[in-house]
């Protein structure tokens, strides 16, 4: 008794997934990544290519502190910097040096939790000496580290470093255990699948939504941790722009009610961590839903 | 002809850091020959699930030995084992849950091939793919599809596909049919029957629904807290249950004809954690025929018949050795102990 | 049991509910799904009414809709559901939530869903009283304590001072029917009050559940995918398909010559020694591009050019059976008649 019948009268309606043009056609559906996306890129090649009104980092004497105005968009800062071209030029360094962060993050952190997630004493051992290592203020321990081995662009990497690894490291963990007890898990091991065959085949494929997720979330946390190195005066250093360095700089005149100094680089830091949110947001979604 | 797979006193407890050991499979021993069915049948924890792992090394036991092809499958190196299982497959009761969620289908089906017929070209792997995929009588225009486009059936027909596709000679069926519904569930039992014919298989077939065990299998054994109860050819067993769980298994079963009444064979209270070991009968405290030497000590397992063996010392040893009390009315001193399912005798009986 | 049910044996004959054209739909981003078609039963005084078909037939759509228990995106678009004097459908949900429990009793799948896990059971009987009528936690303890007893528990007191967790998933479902009981309904809806349990619990529970029904004259609408459930315990049946109800009757009747050929198939898919297992071809069609015509034609083995474009209505053929299917019924088909001897 045969029933080819059944598969011919099922045209089932889920979605066919399959080439760039239903990859395409699925991401429009999530907007906040084409958005988000857009603006972080749209802010990166501003700083490289736009033609900024005036030399970010050729400060104009006779010009300083002037409040936002046609030929200051932004005002100026007490230096004499045009605050619109250094809150533009600022993006093409601290964006790139933030994602540059996060992205080694997650290179280091992701197979650190997929270790940290085999069974057995290793694993184990790997938590414990992270616990104790999270237990540190981590910014202070950046600072410390930053301060010792001296000022210099890596090390602030290295500082976004030592605060995203323990994390990439512990959701990739938590999402490996659970995985570990999925029944395709299981189902690939009784197929015969060797363990670095499902650690990659089948492990692997699964948390990678997870981590694009965690890596945004890293970015734009990485962002802040560079304003706040380059408000402490570490990392980027004038006169390159940095929007840290640029609020710190702010944070003065913010009594004598020359509010605009500190804002717009605010504003820029605002915009693109709020980019990476949205990005980040949409992908979750995204994930979440592809092969549904 | 030496029997394909076979199980000799298998022991598994589970033992977690801070809570108490599981007590999971106990002495359990059966063997399957090349083409048959063994039906594995019994309630949630009786442990059958346990078993099913036990015989595909997915979980090593505690003590006793499983042979594949005449071969113990715990002695031998991983890569070993992993090449064994190209002849010796699994579909689980989930389907979804057991299709990895970002693989196609297409490559969950060919996945045992490149795992284990390493000498076939691509195209030669594509080929057997979509032999299999007719073979289970799916549209070979699912395999650009990802799991969750298709219907329960269709997934379990991919799981079954996977299953086949290297041509094993024999598979562990965990509970196939119990998460689909009846017209499905039809279908995919006349698949394993189709299939079981076309490439000799033999199936260890866990389940615990009587009636698809009834129709499926060429022998049962009936599992109680981790042990096996009663063995024989299914339709000995079913006509004639010797064990009295089985028989409240099976009276517990209900008949989809309304003129037809089943007699209920109630056992008192409910099934004791795996936590706990019994020192006697795994079913005394529940027994409605239990004598006090039945909680003493540790029952075998004996042959009652060819092919057929009962562990319940009431039925085995001493001259009580009857049939049981089915069908027949219980002694008056049962009654008001059974009275718990029996709202209209309106006392209260001793609850589960 | 108790005194209360004075009120309802001073009703006239009229059934216990009467279901008319309910028809309940669900607003998805694919588009709307017709979940539940001009459903009509009725459920008679003391009787036990099943609900049968498989999953995404719309047997819990329909219960839940008789319930008040639709949210959207789901939204009852018509049809009425009449219990005494009122109109279910109609009802504002103040109204609706005094009735519930007062005079329809529910029980649901899984018996922790039910129960509140953080109070324990005294403390929940008490609620439910309180919730329809002042009660002193003397008069709601000893209440629970019979109620218990009703249900088969041997210790109440014990149970009644412990919490949903400490309760085996059985002892759980007999709690929970106890609290469904404990107002005196005149209906009990059950939505498959015994998947979530063993075969060997399920039984008990059964047992339990509809002698308790029996035993006070109350009526009871049982939803469930088993068939062997509607054989044993259900009085009248109501077999659903695609969202419709396709045949209804006597259980006695439509169980042993069965006239929908659906109900015939699906009979025969339940796997039996010796006989072969009726291969249901295709599936379920979508609820969202409704089919024309007969929804089974494309399934049925006696499906004609009627099928396709005319849509059966249910039409009543006597001895209290109804059946929504173009074959001529009093024509007897052959296979039909081999059911009850299986």
């Amino acid at each position: 008794m045969t029933d080819t019948e059944t598969t011919a009268t099922l045209a089932s309606p889920g979605p066919q997934i399959g080439g760039l043009r239903a990859t395409w056609d699925r991401l429009r559906r999530y907007p906040g990544i084409l958005v988000g996306g857009f603006i972080i890129v749209g802010l990166v090649l501003a700083g490289f290519f736009a033609p900024l009104p005036y030399d970010p980092i050729e400060p104009n004497v006779f010009e300083i502190l002037q409040a936002p105005s046609a030929a200051h968009w932004f005002g100026t800062d007490v230096i004499g910097f045009d605050i619109f071209s250094r809150t533009i030029d600022a993006a093409q360094r601290d964006i790139p040096l933030a994602l540059i962060g996060a992205l080694v993050s997650l290179v280091v952190g992701v197979p650190l939790g997929l270790v940290a997630s085999a069974k057995g004493k290793a694993g184990e051992r790997i938590m414990r000496a992270l616990d104790v290592f999270q237990a540190f203020p981590l910014i202070v321990l950046s600072v410390a580290l930053v301060t010792v081995t001296g000022n210099e662009l890596r090390n602030v990497v290295f500082a976004i470093l030592i605060i995203n690894v323990p994390r990439f490291m512990r959701l990739v963990r938590s999402e490996a255990l659970s995985l570990r007890e999925s029944r395709f898990m299981e189902a690939a091991e009784a197929v015969g699948c060797s363990r670095t065959r499902m650690m990659f085949r089948h492990m692997l494929p699964n948390v990678v939504g997870i981590t694009m997720v965690q890596t945004s979330l890293a970015t734009a946390h990485a962002l802040i941790v560079i304003a706040s190195l380059s408000f402490l005066g570490i990392g980027v250093t004038p006169p390159d722009a940095s929007w840290g360095a640029m609020i710190q700089a702010g944070a003065r005149q913010m009594a004598t009610g020359e509010w605009w100094v500190v804002t717009f680089p605010g504003l820029g830091v605002l915009l693109a961590v709020a980019s990476f949110n949205m990005v980040a947001d949409s992908l979750d979604a995204f994930f979440d839903r592809s092969g549904r | 002809m030496p029997p394909l797979v076979r199980v000799e006193g298998v022991d598994k407890t589970f033992r977690r850091d801070g809570g108490p050991p599981v007590y999971a499979v106990d002495e359990v021993s059966f063997e399957i020959s090349p083409g048959e069915t063994l039906a594995l049948i019994g309630e949630s924890g009786s442990g059958k699930s346990t078993v099913g792992r036990l015989v595909l090394g997915l979980i090593d036991p505690d003590a006793g030995t499983v042979e594949f092809e005449g071969r113990n499958i715990n002695g031998i190196s991983s890569s070993e084992l992993r090449a064994t299982r190209s002849r010796m497959q699994v579909v689980f009761q989930e389907p979804y849950e057991s299709l990895n969620p970002r693989m196609r289908i297409g490559a969950i089906v060919e996945e045992p091939l490149v795992v284990h017929n390493k000498t076939l070209s691509k195209g030669e792997r594509r080929e057997r793919v979509l032999e299999t995929f007719e073979a289970v009588h799916l549209d070979a225009e699912f395999a650009d599809r990802f799991p969750a486009a298709l219907s329960g059936g269709q997934q379990q027909r991919v799981g079954i596909a996977r299953a086949v596709v290297t041509r094993p000679s024999f598979i562990v069926l965990d509970e196939p049919t119990s998460s689909l519904d009846l017209s499905v569930r039809a279908q995919i039992l006349n698949l394993l029957g189709e299939l079981q014919n076309e490439f000799n298989l033999a199936y260890l077939f866990i389940s615990h629904d009587i009636s698809t065990v009834e129709y499926f299998s060429d022998r049962v054994a009936v599992m109680y807290r981790g042990q096996i109860v009663e063995s024989g050819n299914t339709d000995d067993v079913i006509d004639d249950p010797q064990h009295p769980y089985t028989a409240a298994l099976l009276s517990a079963a209900l008949s989809v004809n309304p003129t037809e009444h089943q007699e209920h064979f109630p056992l008192e209270g409910s099934i004791p954690s795996n936590t706990e070991l019994a020192t006697g009968c795994v079913l005394a405290g529940r027994c409605p025929i239990e004598i006090p030497e039945c909680s003493q000590e540790r029952v075998p397992l004996e042959s009652t018949a060819t092919d057929r063996r009962v562990r319940c010392i009431r039925v085995t040893s001493g001259p009580l050795q009857a049939r049981l009390p089915i069908g027949a009315s219980p002694g008056p001193d049962r009654a008001a102990a059974e009275s718990n399912a029996d709202p209209k005798s309106g006392e209260p009986g001793s609850a589960e | 049991m108790t005194a209360q049910h004075d009120g309802r044996s001073a009703a006239t004959d009229a059934p216990a509910l009467r279901v008319a054209g309910l028809t309940t739909e669900f607003v998805t981003r694919r588009g709307v799904v017709h979940a539940v078609n001009d459903v009509s039963f009725t459920v008679g005084r003391g009787d036990i009414v099943g609900i049968v078909g498989e999953s995404g037939c719309g047997k819990s759509a329909t219960v839940r809709s008789i319930m008040g228990l639709i949210r959207s995106p789901g939204r009852v678009v018509g049809g009425s559901a009449e219990m005494g004097d009122h109109d279910l459908l109609q009802l504002s949900r103040r109204d609706l939530r005094k009735i519930r429990g007062a005079q329809i009793g529910f029980v649901a799948q899984n018996p922790f869903g039910s129960l509140n896990p953080i109070l324990n059971i005294r403390r929940q009987f008490h609620n439910v009283v309180n919730s329809h009528r002042s009660a002193s936690r003397e008069e709601t303890y000893e209440l629970g304590l019979s109620m218990l007893r009703s249900v088969g528990i041997a210790g109440p007191e014990r149970v009644l001072d412990g919490y949903a967790h400490e309760l085996s998933g059985g002892m759980a479902q007999r709690v929970v029917i106890a609290l469904a009981l404990s107002l005196d309904p005149a209906l009990v809806i059950a939505d498959e009050p015994t998947t979530a349990l063993d075969v060997t619990v399920q039984r008990q529970i059964l047992d339990l559940i509809s002698g308790l029904v029996k035993q006070d004259d109350r009526s009871m609408l049982l939803v469930t995918h088993d068939l062997g459930v509607v054989a044993q315990y259900c009085d009248q049946v109501v077999v659903m398909y695609a969202g419709k109800v396709v045949e209804a009757g006597p259980v006695a009747e439509v169980f042993t010559r069965p006239l929908m050929p659906y109900t015939l198939d699906l009979l025969e898919a339940i796997p039996r020694r010796g006989a072969s297992l009726r291969n249901l071809r295709g599936r379920v069609p979508d609820l969202i591009n409704y089919p024309t015509g007969c929804p089974y034609k494309t399934r049925c083995r006696f499906a004609f050019d009627r099928c396709l474009d005319e849509v059966p209505a249910l039409r009543p053929i006597g001895d209290g059976r109804a059946v929504a299917c173009h074959l001529n019924v009093h024509e007897e088909v052959p296979e039909l008649a081999s059911i009850g001897s299986g």
